[in-house]
């Protein structure tokens, strides 16, 4: 392999990870405070796609409001599921909850097909990111700068609120004990609600430059990539945002270094994931960052 | 007590078996007379409430949430087809790479197929439980949906065996009512005499409390492993006899929505309820096909109605939903129909009365 | 008492039977220490309970008392020392190995199996005393039917010395809380214990409760010649009913001895007060 095809799959791969760590946050930041898989979060991805696809080609919007419109839309669409499917059953047992994301999730797929047909739709992509870049002898274009460089801008932002406002500790407040911080005066609910709203957005995000990149999108196409962001949150250890990161980050790149090193085990690249996963969980099942957790007897 | 033993035993069996005389002599005869849709519906209703219930042992009465069941169903569906297939058929299908030796060469019955099949899921059942009974909640789930999503993935790749992505057609036809609702039968017998042992009980304190039963003195691994490979077993015959009926199978077919599908049935009719799940199994079967007209064109009174593709999902979706948020234990919750009630008290075991509190 | 107790006395400890040995303490921990991390929840926890003994463990919140159970019960391995049983070791067995050694307990938060019926959840408790395997209890040979009979009527039995035979056939979780307690407590015994760990078995009753339960647990010490560890953070319980204890302050062990020595201790008076809980002894 010449330095050139490697530089080409590092590309590749850092830009697929920087998708995986976006979706990525949005797992870790609801199993962090609820202890959910939020199954339906590969679909707001994919819906997202969708806003953005209807915003520039029926409505004719300029991409830029387009993509600002599909994202808040994203954003609210996070916190209706969050109200409708998951807040009723906080107090139930666990496994409901997984159940009824479960249900949102195929819920919104399906509804995807009818509305959306089940034909791939071509996502619009201005050409600025299509410009191509030379750099050390690698033609790119420049989405390939522009996708890690947004992750990298929104991952300081997010933890500028995280860590930084009062929303944040709310946030960070509520993964220990609701009773405790609604106590302490914090609104839990307006706490969760925001944590799927910015999930929601980044998810949204993840999903445009998605579409910027792969150029295509279906339906189907939320289930996937979602389990697998969920796996990097896992391994990077689920609950922390540098950690989903990371395993964003690891995931995308190994697939692609995967393919590139190992053509033979090209059909085994979706297997890929879960093999780390159950891996990570039987080895370190807190993952890389997580924190040890106890059990409580 | 007494009046409770007041049906002899003998009595009690005769009934049991007349019964089941007559169930099949009614199916071996509709098998013959009624319209081949119709024989179809039944067989999948009978194939279904099986692996519903299989699903349930481990979902609903054991609470380990599992979404493999796909997984188990793919095991069981390529063993039977590759034992089952003549060695002809065989040679036409596999036109990519042959099948290996010995499978290209045999042609079992279909019994002794589906024994092998439910011994090989069963070891499938095994490998994968054993090590994710170790987690708990949401992360058993996305293991085992990991477990079934590599199993196909593997199936995809192994051409030499499952002919890849192709999958494999011509499967002899050998499902009919008879088996399916045999399989049925057997598992609602297995269900129910499990239930009423010793061990049922100790996998449903696992479902209660892991830790107090692990204090109790019940053996984790082996309970949870029982549950796991019992319910990988009924997978793998109801795959089998799936394959066998529709004759075609592919990777494809035994992706997540399949488990979606097996595990609605089973919170519909109540996790951790046998004749809920059957009925629920049953009527979800029947919708299922009901419903295939939403998404088929068709002219109503002259409309061209255009079918829509995805609508039947839509429907039981939003159905889980309603479930799961209005009534989460489903239409059963972990009780029994009345009938079963009367015949357990007919059994002679009083400690049946569990709905006295509301 | 009826003949199907004589297999509760009979089940001792393991080495009970042929050579009951009046130094060798039906339950010991020596040296038993867990860290978490950086936090020392239990330091050098030593302690000899004599067989047929009513032994309390006391000390404020948060002192390691559970922690102590938590790891003779086999939930938690220590990270150094040793747990035996009549002499034999079971350090770091899983809690069922314990429990089938001859150790049994109970929760601090009542852990029933909630949609169990009362009998069910005993049952599940002589679950581990079975002689039929799965496949013979799957075909109900007739061997098995006499032993799923016997299991019902030890239950029922065990229920009514207990004081639950009203309720055996009402889901666990809708007794009071009260009964839900005595219903651990019946479910620890049907495991054929020697040693019976109570984890604060008077929290949140009524002192009228808590005087029946002490009556209880004297009860069944006698008539199951049970060894019983029992937790405490009140000092009332233990003083009317224990033999001897140990208190135990931020994992180290203050005193040891009868009530009236340890009511005398100025290091117990000064943990209990200085703790912020008073001892309302």
């Amino acid at each position: 392999m010449t330095l050139e095809i490697f530089l080409q799959n590092a590309a590749n791969g850092i830009t697929l990870g920087s998708l995986y760590a976006l979706l990525a946050i949005g797992y870790t930041m609801v199993y962090g405070i609820l202890r959910l898989i939020n199954f339906a979060h590969g679909e707001i991805f994919m819906i997202s796609t969708y806003f953005a696809f209807y915003g520039t080609a029926i409505f004719a919007l300029p991409w830029q409001v387009a993509f600002v419109v599909a994202i808040v839309l994203t954003a609210l669409l996070g916190v209706v599921i969050e109200r409708a499917a998951y807040r009723p059953l906080r107090d139930a047992p666990r496994i409901s909850a997984l159940i009824s994301a479960i249900g949102v999730s195929f819920l919104m797929a399906n509804l995807g097909l009818v509305i959306f047909g089940g034909r791939p739709k071509t996502f619009y992509r201005p050409p600025i990111f299509q410009v191509p870049i030379e750099l050390g002898g690698v033609r790119v274009v420049a989405l390939f700068f522009v996708i890690p460089l947004l992750t990298a801008i929104l991952l300081v932002a997010l933890n500028y609120i995280v860590y930084k406002t009062k929303t944040g500790l709310a946030m960070r407040a509520a993964q220990w004990d609701f009773d405790t911080t609604r106590l302490m005066g914090v609104d839990v609910d307006r706490a969760i609600s925001i944590t799927f709203a910015i999930g929601s957005a980044l998810a949204a995000v993840g999903g445009i430059m998605w579409g910027l990149r792969f150029a295509e999108i279906n339906p189907n196409m939320g289930l996937f990539p979602g389990l697998k962001c969920f796996i990097a949150a896992v391994f990077g250890g689920i609950g922390n945002i540098s950690g989903a990161v990371l395993g964003g980050f690891i995931l995308g790149f190994g697939e692609i270094m995967l393919v590139a090193f190992l053509p033979g085990l090209a059909g085994y690249r979706d297997a890929f994931a879960f093999v780390v996963l159950i891996l990570i969980l039987l080895v370190r099942p807190t993952g890389l960052l997580g924190d040890k957790q106890r059990v409580k007897v | 007590m007494a009046e409770q033993r007041a049906v002899h035993p003998l009595l009690k069996i005769a009934v049991v078996c007349g019964a089941l005389i007559l169930f099949f002599l009614v199916l071996s005869w509709g098998q013959e007379h009624w319209d081949a849709y119709t024989v179809r519906i039944l067989n999948l209703c009978g194939i279904y409430i099986g692996i519903t219930l299989g699903l349930n042992l481990c979902n609903g009465f054991t609470g380990q949430f599992s979404l493999g069941i796909a997984g188990f169903m793919a095991v069981g569906a390529y063993t039977t087809a590759l034992l089952t297939m003549s060695p002809a058929v065989k040679q036409a299908v596999f036109f990519i790479q042959p099948l290996i030796y010995p499978l290209n060469s045999i042609q079992w019955g279909f019994l002794p197929a589906l024994l092998m099949a439910a011994v090989v899921s069963g070891i499938v059942g095994f490998l994968v439980g054993a090590p994710a009974i170790r987690f708990r909640g949401d992360y058993l789930a996305i293991t085992t949906l990991g477990f079934a999503e590599i199993i196909r993935i593997v199936f995809t790749n192994i051409v030499p065996i499952t002919n890849g992505a192709l999958g494999l057609k011509g499967i002899p036809p050998h499902t009919n009512l008879l088996w399916s609702w045999g399989f049925a039968l057997v598992c609602i017998a297995v269900m129910v005499r499990l239930m009423r042992t010793t061990y049922g009980r100790a996998l449903k304190a696992i479902r209660d409390d892991e830790v107090a039963a692990e204090a109790m003195g019940v053996n984790l691994f082996f309970h949870k492993n029982l549950a796991f490979v019992m319910s990988a077993m009924m997978a793998g015959v109801g795959g089998g006899l799936l394959g066998n009926l529709i004759t075609t199978i592919d990777p494809n077919m035994f992706r997540f929505p399949l488990t979606f599908t097996v595990l609605m049935m089973a919170v519909l009719g109540g996790l951790g309820s046998i004749t809920g799940t059957v009925i629920s199994a049953a009527a979800v079967t029947i919708a299922m096909e009901a419903f295939r007209a939403l998404e088929e064109p068709r002219v109503i009174l002259g409309l061209a109605i255009p079918g829509v593709p995805g609508m039947r999902m839509v429907v039981f979706s939003v159905a889980l939903m309603i479930v799961i948020l209005f009534y989460p234990k489903g239409f059963m919750g972990d009780r029994e129909f009345s009938l079963d009630r009367v015949k357990r008290l007919a059994a002679g075991l009083d400690r049946t009365n569990t709905s006295k509190q509301g | 008492m009826l003949d199907t107790n004589d297999a509760f006395d009979a089940n001792g400890a393991p080495g009970t039977d042929s050579a009951p040995s009046a130094d060798l303490p039906a339950l010991a921990c020596e040296s038993v220490t867990m860290r978490f991390g950086g936090l020392t929840a239990v330091d050098g926890f030593n302690l000899r309970v004599p067989k047929g003994a009513l032994y309390g463990l006391i000390g404020p919140n948060g002192a390691g008392k559970t922690t102590v159970f938590n790891i003779v019960s086999g939930v938690l391995r220590p990270s150094a020392g040793a747990v035996k049983l009549f002499g034999v070791d079971v350090t770091g067995l899983s809690p069922d190995r314990i429990a089938r050694s001859g150790i049994a307990r109970t929760f601090q938060n009542i852990r029933l199996f909630r949609n169990l019926t009362v009998l069910d959840n005993v049952l599940v408790g002589l679950h581990l005393r079975r002689e039929a395997n799965l496949a013979q209890a799957m075909l109900a040979l007739p061997r098995h039917r006499a032993e799923e009979t016997q299991m019902a009527a030890t239950a029922a039995q065990l229920l009514e010395e207990i004081g639950l035979a009203g309720v055996s056939h009402y889901r666990a979780s809708a007794l009071p809380y009260g009964r839900q307690r005595r219903l651990e407590i019946a479910r620890a015994l049907a495991t054929k214990p020697a040693v019976l760990l109570l984890d604060e078995p008077a929290a949140g009753m009524n002192p009228a409760e808590t005087e029946d339960l002490m009556r209880l647990i004297t009860d069944i010490r006698n008539r199951f010649s049970l060894t019983i560890l029992l937790i405490e953070h009140e000092m009332k319980v233990v003083m009317g009913i224990c033999e001897r204890m140990t208190v135990l302050d931020h994992g180290d062990t203050i005193a040891e001895g009868t009530p009236d020595e340890i009511q005398r201790n100025d290091r117990v008076i000064k943990a209990y007060l200085g703790g912020g809980a008073v001892a309302r002894a």
